[in-house]
């Protein structure tokens, strides 16, 4: 009894004024989150608008909007217009793509099929990222198997022509563009269809039975019905491939033509160059523009069926 | 850049206000551990290859046991010894002077290193360790950049110029050049495009090629323009250059004898050459830091990597030249003179050290700083 | 004479399950027509394969004489409201009353003002702007309602229309639902499991259990003349008879039910039987008392001022004779 007696007056406390309890589990996630992320967050965008000296290469710890306007020079532009392209063409692709998977899914897949589904999409990505690009590599190199492939049926005039399109082609698929953006798209993929997949799960079926009963055809169904009801899940899937390959700097330097992406902008940039600042201009960049997509998305409505 | 500035001005601090800094006079008991950053690859005791370790003996004979944390740029280096916890680093020409004037590496007293004699003469005072006369570490092991190629499709006239990679031509193969050369995909291969001008474009009078000033650096940047249109992919990482060679039909571009090293063990029809124009290179040196823990083990390491196996088995391994000489030929270990001449030890006069270009140089006065370099070669990649 | 929809011999399996067993079945053009049943009985399946979300077994669905088996939902002349009213959430109350005018290519002007029109006609006007999931459950109703009827179907479908009502809502809809069938003079076939709904809405009912119609006709038949045990239990308050019971009276042997309110209470001896009281439960207007006869147990409604004995008296019973209905089957 008397232990008993000792232990109540915290708990009863609790009991008493919930909030409390709540605030002590709550404070060590969001000190954390608070100092490391923000923090981290503010200190990136205030380097920003620094400048680094033209003459001496020293930091200049004054405002300035100077560092903004570098990336507005012709090769800093290209590297934003660039990732940008790549993570739009990414990001729909992926979508064209991921849809049917994750409608089959989770409209018909049932017992073993749905567990082969899950096994399938999530597989890639048990495997480490880097073992899955050195493989898309060797995949795609001129003397690879899908050259070999491609020459086995008889189709490399087909390919040859893909590689002869200028800016996305190249001398081989592994040092083009289309190289980069293969490879993106499948290792991106699965971010798209899994919450794709539970978006579409959660459309009630009786929904598509009263487009049915309307006199909606099939794809009026998809237009009108599915397409906006998953539209959250297709906006979760494409923040993570748009984000994912707008701050991906290893794969563009394994696979394509070495032209920078954002990220191996920061990357170089914050190394030995010491031009924090613009590296820290180029980090925002990613921000603002996944900032500007989903005000966008927001205004067109993607949420409306939250 | 910023960091020789700040060094210079530190250093002159540095040895002006403290010209006694806490130089160690003699050696004691080791402390049982030393810990070390380094290169991957640089530090072997035996695990990736059975015949390659230079460390297991060492801690027998020592009792000093070793821990090796390894970094994969200069930058990281800079950033562990920046927090500490280490004794030892295997600093890069461009590591070196900002450790030494950020204060994180320990001036050291050559008397306590027995076998410092040994080393190259042409090393012991090499500006990227020595400054003002007063020594910041033991060279550990340098090589150059070299041309590889391919030498099925080169046959019997191998590459005597570095053309090959700048200037599209038809290779002796009959097959045009563009599409299968590489080159570094690291801002400083604007000094290989300068050290290419200095040979063929005398007028402009590059006196090195860290040390450029705009209208020089200009004229580098349109060559390695014209170089975009041969390149398909720039290497960046050991390994895929390796592969590329292999897989992606690429038969010419600068290159570490480690790479070269590798490829003909594995059968392929590789050789390499210093072309006429030299070269440019690397060399590491063994760095304490200023607050090691572990001074006496660190000592006794430094003095291990030039008396023991190490330099010859590591420039075998790593394919590259030993900064003590006599370690290519006295049976130490596995290198030979055949060897380190392979490797470049020949080479030294021809090759232009790795340093890090800043505005204030010695040779011209006002020189592009290497985050111009930075930017510019991005541009330059990126087809600007 | 035309019917709007026929069953001739229709199933459905599902597996082992027959949800529907060899029903035949004609629905007048025009009528109110009730599928009554427990649930699982099969009345939901009939619905469906009406508006095509099922497809027969074995049989032939019929809707104004064409055969409709073969078509797929969206070419047969019906529209359904859905038990959940399934509105499209993303869309204003508008826009899912215009759905339909929509997929069929009408413009968007007049697609608005007859939207703007059925919603007047289940008295939205003004609503056309919110979402569904701004309306309250009876609104819903009503939404889900005008965008059936929009479509001016041959046959409106309804699936369990009130069941997420509240009882005072649920009776005014009734009433609405009952009028508008008769102003607009289309055929309504609605499914529900609330004998009170089919009895005081439709014009013929079909009871369902097992998958098979085991009574079809009036209200008042099916309350009145139960033809078997099931529809006399299922239906309303029946005191369900059995043989040794109708003998006892001198009756042909034979089941037979009693409506609980066809019962009065008279002194022991003066009534057809007598019995003891074994309970009491108050109703409201009624009190209902069980009385036991034999081995039968009976419940009968005595209006709520009448004096109760206590519990164990014996009572008499008495009926007007016609109110003992004698079933074909047991």
């Amino acid at each position: 009894m008397a232990t008993h007696r000792l232990t109540n007056p915290l708990s009863d406390m609790f009991w008493r004024r919930p909030r409390v309890l709540l605030a002590l589990l709550l404070a060590p996630p969001l000190l954390w989150l608070g100092v490391v992320y923000i923090g981290s967050l503010a200190a990136l965008l205030l380097q920003s608008f620094f400048s680094i000296d033209e003459f001496s290469g020293l930091i200049n710890y004054e405002f300035t909007l100077k560092t903004y306007g570098e990336l507005l020079r012709p090769a800093n532009y290209d590297i934003v217009l660039r990732t940008t392209l790549m993570a739009a063409a990414v990001t729909v692709a992926s979508a064209v793509i991921a849809f049917p998977i994750a409608f089959y899914a989770a409209r018909y897949a049932k017992g073993r099929m749905k567990a082969f589904f899950y096994l399938a999409v999530m597989l890639p990505l048990w495997s480490s990222y880097l073992v899955k690009v050195y493989a898309w590599k060797l995949i795609l190199a001129k003397e690879g198997i899908l050259t070999w492939a491609v020459d086995g049926i008889g189709a490399s005039a087909a390919l040859n022509a893909l590689l002869s399109l200028p800016v996305i082609g190249g001398n081989s698929l592994s040092v083009s563009y289309i190289g980069t953006f293969l490879v993106f798209l499948y290792v991106w993929l699965p971010y798209m269809i899994l919450p794709l997949q539970a978006s579409l799960e959660r459309v009630p079926a009786n929904l598509l039975e009263a487009s049915d009963d309307l006199g909606a055809s099939r794809g009026q169904t998809l237009r009108h019905v599915i397409l906006p009801l998953a539209m959250p899940g297709m906006i979760a899937g494409s923040i993570f491939t748009f984000s994912l390959t707008l701050g991906d700097y290893i794969i563009p330097q394994i696979v394509g033509s070495s032209r920078n992406f954002i990220g191996q902008a920061v990357y170089a940039h914050q190394g030995t160059a010491g031009n924090i600042p613009l590296a820290a201009a180029f980090a925002v960049v990613p921000i603002v523009i996944m900032g500007v997509y989903l005000w966008m998305a927001k205004r067109k409505g993607a949420f409306d069926a939250l | 850049m910023s960091a020789r500035l700040l060094m210079t001005a530190a250093v002159t601090a540095l040895v002006a206000a403290q010209p006694v800094l806490a130089q160690q006079t003699s050696l004691g008991k080791g402390e049982g551990q030393v810990d070390i950053v380094a290169w991957p690859g640089y530090i072997e005791r035996g695990e990736t290859d059975k015949s390659f370790d230079w460390v297991t003996k060492f801690e027998e004979a020592t009792s000093c046991k070793v821990n090796v944390k390894t970094a994969n740029t200069s930058d990281e280096m800079v950033a562990l010894m920046n927090e500490g916890g280490f004794d030892l680093v295997t600093a890069s020409g461009d590591a070196s002077l900002r450790l030494i004037a950020g204060k994180r590496v320990q001036a050291i007293n050559t008397d306590l290193i027995p076998s410092w004699g040994s080393v190259d003469d042409r090393l012991k005072n090499a500006p990227w360790h020595t400054v003002d006369g007063t020594h910041y570490g033991t060279p550990y092991m340098w090589g150059p950049n070299v041309l590889m190629y391919n030498t099925d499709v080169f046959g019997d006239t191998p590459p005597t110029s570095w053309n090959v990679v700048f200037e599209e031509m038809t290779l002796p193969d009959g097959k045009s050049n563009k599409g299968r050369v590489q080159a570094y995909d690291g801002p400083i291969h604007i000094a290989d495009a300068a050290q290419y001008l200095m040979a063929h474009k005398p007028e402009l009078g590059i006196k090195s090629p860290y040390e450029l000033n705009p209208d020089q650096y200009a004229a580098a940047l349109d060559l390695l323009r014209q170089q975009r249109g041969l390149v398909g992919r720039y290497w960046h990482d050991a390994f895929i250059q390796m592969d590329d060679f292999k897989n992606e039909g690429v038969v010419a571009s600068g290159s570490w004898p480690f790479q070269v090293n590798i490829l003909k063990s594995e059968g392929q029809p590789i050789a390499s050459v210093i072309p006429q124009e030299g070269a440019t290179g690397w060399a590491d040196t063994t760095m304490m830091h200023a607050d090691a823990a572990h001074p006496n083990c660190a000592y006794m390491w430094m003095e291990h990597t030039l008396s023991s196996n190490l330099q010859s088995d590591l420039s075998v391994w790593f394919g590259a030249v030993p900064s003590v000489p006599a370690a290519c030929s006295d049976g130490r270990g596995m290198q030979t003179q055949e060897g380190c001449d392979a490797n470049g030890l020949a080479d030294f006069e021809k090759i232009n050290f790795w340093t890090t270009p800043v505005s204030k140089c010695e040779s011209q006065g006002e020189c592009v700083p290497y985050y111009r370099w930075v930017s510019d070669y991005i541009g330059v990649i990126g087809g600007r | 004479m035309s019917f709007a929809v026929e069953f001739d011999r229709v199933a459905r399996h599902f597996g082992q399950v027959r949800a529907v067993d060899d029903v035949s079945l004609q629905i007048a053009e025009g009528s109110f027509f009730a599928m009554l049943g427990p649930s699982g009985s099969g009345k939901t399946t009939c619905l469906r394969l009406i508006s095509g979300f099922e497809r027969p077994t074995a049989g032939q669905v019929r809707i104004f004489g064409d055969r409709a088996d073969t078509l797929p939902p969206n070419r047969r002349p019906v529209n359904t409201v859905f038990q959940d009213y399934a509105l499209f959430p993303h869309l204003s109350v508008r826009d899912n009353v215009a759905y339909g005018l929509m997929v069929r290519g009408q413009n968007k002007a007049s697609r608005r003002d007859a939207a703007e029109n059925m919603l007047t006609l289940v008295k939205l006007d003004g609503y056309g702007d919110r979402k569904p999931a701004q309306l309250s459950g009876g609104q819903r109703q009503r939404v889900a309602l005008a965008r059936a009827l929009v479509n001016k179907p041959k046959v409106l479908l309804l699936d369990e229309p009130l069941g997420a009502l509240d009882l005072k809502l649920r009776e005014a809809m009734q009433d609405e639902l009952k009028a508008l069938q008769k102003s607009l003079g289309i055929t309504f076939v609605f499914v529900t499991h609330d004998q009170g709904e089919a009895l005081s809405m439709a014009d013929t009912v079909a009871v369902f259990n097992d998958g098979k119609i085991v009574q079809l006709g009036t209200p008042e038949d099916i309350y009145q003349r139960p033809r078997t045990r099931f529809v006399a239990d299922f239906v309303g308050s029946a005191n369900v008879l059995p043989p040794e019971f109708c003998s006892s009276l001198d009756l042909a042997r034979s089941w037979a039910s009693l409506r609980a309110e066809a019962i009065s209470l008279t002194a022991p001896g003066r009534g057809q039987v007598d019995g003891t009281l074994t309970g009491t439960r108050y109703l409201g207007a009624v009190n209902r008392l069980s009385v036991r006869v034999g081995k039968t147990e009976l419940s009968a409604d005595i209006p709520a001022h009448a004096p109760v004995p206590a519990p164990g008296a014996t009572v008499g019973l008495t009926w007007d004779a016609r109110a003992l209905h004698r079933m074909e089957e047991g």
